[in-house]
C-alpha cells in the first residue's frame, strides 16, 4: 500500500512510499530516519499525533519534523 | 462518528491561501544560469592557449591560477542553482485547499496565536516564550507572506517581548538579525515545505530552529549575550566588568581602565597622556600645558609659575642676571653671567 512521507528531517522531501500492510509508524520511522530516538521528532499521521504501534492505512500521511534544528549565522 | 463542522473562518483563509499558492506553483522557479561567470572561464581558457602559444610559461602559470578560482565560482553557482531548483521541486505532490485548512487547524492548535491578514495575504504564528542556555528570549512571531511563498524572503521573525543582544539590538535571537532567520540545517526543509504549501510544516520546522542553539554559529554568542566589547582590547565581558571613559564615553573593560593619577577617573587609553616629566597617566582635563614648552605636564610637576621644572629652572637662571633691571641700563657694560678668577700679582 502507498503511504505520504514528508520527511523534514534533512532534505524535507516528500513522496509516496511502498509499504506492507500492517506496517507501524515505528517500522516506517526506523526505515527513514534510522537509529535516531523518536523523542527528537514530531510524528504525525494525517496532522495527528500517533503511537508509535499504530499501523497505517493506505493513503496516510507521515510527516517527520525534528523537534531541534540548527541554525546559523550565515 | 461525529465529523467537526468546518471553521468558517479557517475555511475561507484556506481558500484565500490555495489561490496564491496555486497561481505560484504554476510559475515554477527557473534558474538564471551564471552565463557571465561562465564567459570570464571562457575567456581566461583563451588567454592560457595565447600565452602558452608565445612561450609565456610565467603569465600562463598566472592565468591557470585565475582560471581555477574561476571555475570554482562557477562551479559554486552552478551548485546554488541546483539546490534552489530542487527546494521548489514539489515532486507532483499538489496541495489542496482542504491540505490548506487542515494545517491552518493544526496551526490552531499548535501554537500560541495564529492570526490572518486578509488584506496583505499574511499568516502569523506566535511561539512560546523560547529559553536558550538560561536566557530568555520571549515569544517570537513568524509572520509569512503567502505571495512569497518561492522566495527566500517569504517570512520575517519578530521578538514580541525582546531581549536583544546588548552590543547589537538587532540580533533577538542567536540566529535571527533584522528579523531574518539564518536557517542553518533547516534550509532546505523549510525550502521545500514553502514550495509545496506545507504551511504546518514550514511553520513548525522555523519554530524547530528558533527552540535550538547551535553554540558552532551563532550570530552573537548566549555567553556574550549581555556583555560589551571593550574600545581598546576588543574582547567581550559582562557590563558590570568595565565601565565607561570619563572623558569619551566608550566602555572599557576592567582590564585596561587606567584611572587618571589626578583626579582618579577611569579612562580608556585613548583618552590618557602622560605627563611630560613624570610619565605617569593623566586624562586630558588634568594636564596644563606649559607656557615655555607647550609640553603637557601635570599638577604636581608644574612649579608655582606654572612651568615645568626644566623650563622653570631655565627661567630661574635668566632671572639672576637681571634682577635690576635699571642697574643694567646704566652700567657701562652690560655683562652676562659675570665671574671671578684668580689672577696673579
Amino acid at each position: 500500500m502507498k503511504v505520504l512521507v514528508i520527511n523534514n528531517d534533512g532534505g524535507g522531501f516528500a513522496d509516496y512510499v511502498e509499504v506492507a500492510h500492517g506496517t507501524t509508524v515505528r517500522e516506517l520511522f526506523e526505515r527513514k530516519i534510522g537509529s535516531a530516538k523518536p523523542d527528537g521528532y514530531l510524528i504525525r499521521v494525517n496532522r495527528l499525533p500517533a503511537p508509535a504501534d499504530q499501523v497505517l492505512c493506505e493513503g496516510d500521511r507521515l510527516s517527520i519534523t525534528p523537534t531541534k534544528i540548527h541554525g546559523a549565522r550565515a | 462518528m461525529t465529523t467537526a463542522v468546518p471553521d468558517k473562518r479557517l475555511v475561507r483563509i484556506a481558500l484565500a491561501i490555495h489561490a496564491r499558492l496555486a497561481a505560484g506553483q504554476a510559475r515554477q522557479y527557473l534558474p538564471e544560469l551564471p552565463t557571465s561567470a561562465w564567459e570570464n572561464c571562457r575567456q581566461l581558457v583563451r588567454r592560457v592557449r595565447r600565452a602558452e602559444a608565445r612561450d609565456w610559461p610565467h603569465a600562463a602559470g598566472e592565468l591557470r591560477f585565475e582560471l581555477r578560482y574561476a571555475l570554482g565560482t562557477l562551479s559554486g553557482a552552478l551548485a546554488e542553482l541546483k539546490q534552489r531548483l530542487e527546494a521548489t521541486d514539489t515532486c507532483g505532490i499538489a496541495t489542496t485547499a482542504r491540505d490548506v485548512y487542515a494545517d491552518l487547524v493544526e496551526l490552531d492548535d499548535e501554537f500560541a496565536a495564529v492570526s490572518f491578514d486578509g488584506r496583505a495575504l499574511e499568516l502569523a504564528v506566535r511561539t512560546e516564550p523560547i529559553e536558550l542556555g538560561g536566557l530568555e528570549l520571549g515569544p517570537f512571531e513568524i509572520r509569512l507572506d503567502t505571495r512569497q511563498l518561492a522566495a527566500g524572503s517569504a517570512y520575517r521573525i519578530t521578538a514580541l517581548e525582546p531581549n536583544p543582544c546588548t552590543m547589537r539590538p538587532e540580533v533577538t535571537h542567536p540566529h535571527v538579525l533584522d528579523g531574518q532567520l539564518c536557517e542553518g540545517e533547516g534550509r532546505q526543509a523549510i525550502r521545500r515545505a514553502l514550495a509545496a504549501g506545507r504551511l504546518y510544516d514550514f511553520f513548525q520546522l522555523v519554530a524547530s530552529v528558533l527552540r535550538t542553539y547551535n553554540d558552532e554559529s551563532p550570530f552573537v554568542a548566549l555567553e556574550d549575550w549581555h556583555g560589551r566589547a571593550c574600545s581598546d582590547c576588543g574582547h567581550v565581558t559582562e557590563e558590570e566588568e568595565g565601565l565607561s571613559c570619563a572623558t569619551c564615553g566608550d566602555w572599557v573593560c576592567a582590564e585596561c581602565e587606567v584611572s587618571c593619577g589626578d583626579c582618579g577617573d577611569g579612562n580608556c587609553t585613548h583618552c590618557l597622556a602622560s605627563c611630560r616629566c613624570c610619565e605617569d597617566s593623566y586624562c586630558r582635563g588634568c594636564l596644563k600645558q606649559c607656557p615655555g614648552c607647550a609640553q603637557s605636564v601635570c599638577s604636581h610637576c608644574l612649579f608655582e609659575d606654572e612651568r615645568c621644572p626644566h623650563c622653570h629652572e631655565d627661567d630661574s637662571d635668566d632671572g639672576t642676571a637681571d634682577d635690576d633691571p635699571a642697574a643694567s641700563a646704566d652700567a657701562a657694560v652690560h655683562s652676562h653671567r659675570l665671574g671671578q678668577t684668580a689672577v696673579s700679582a
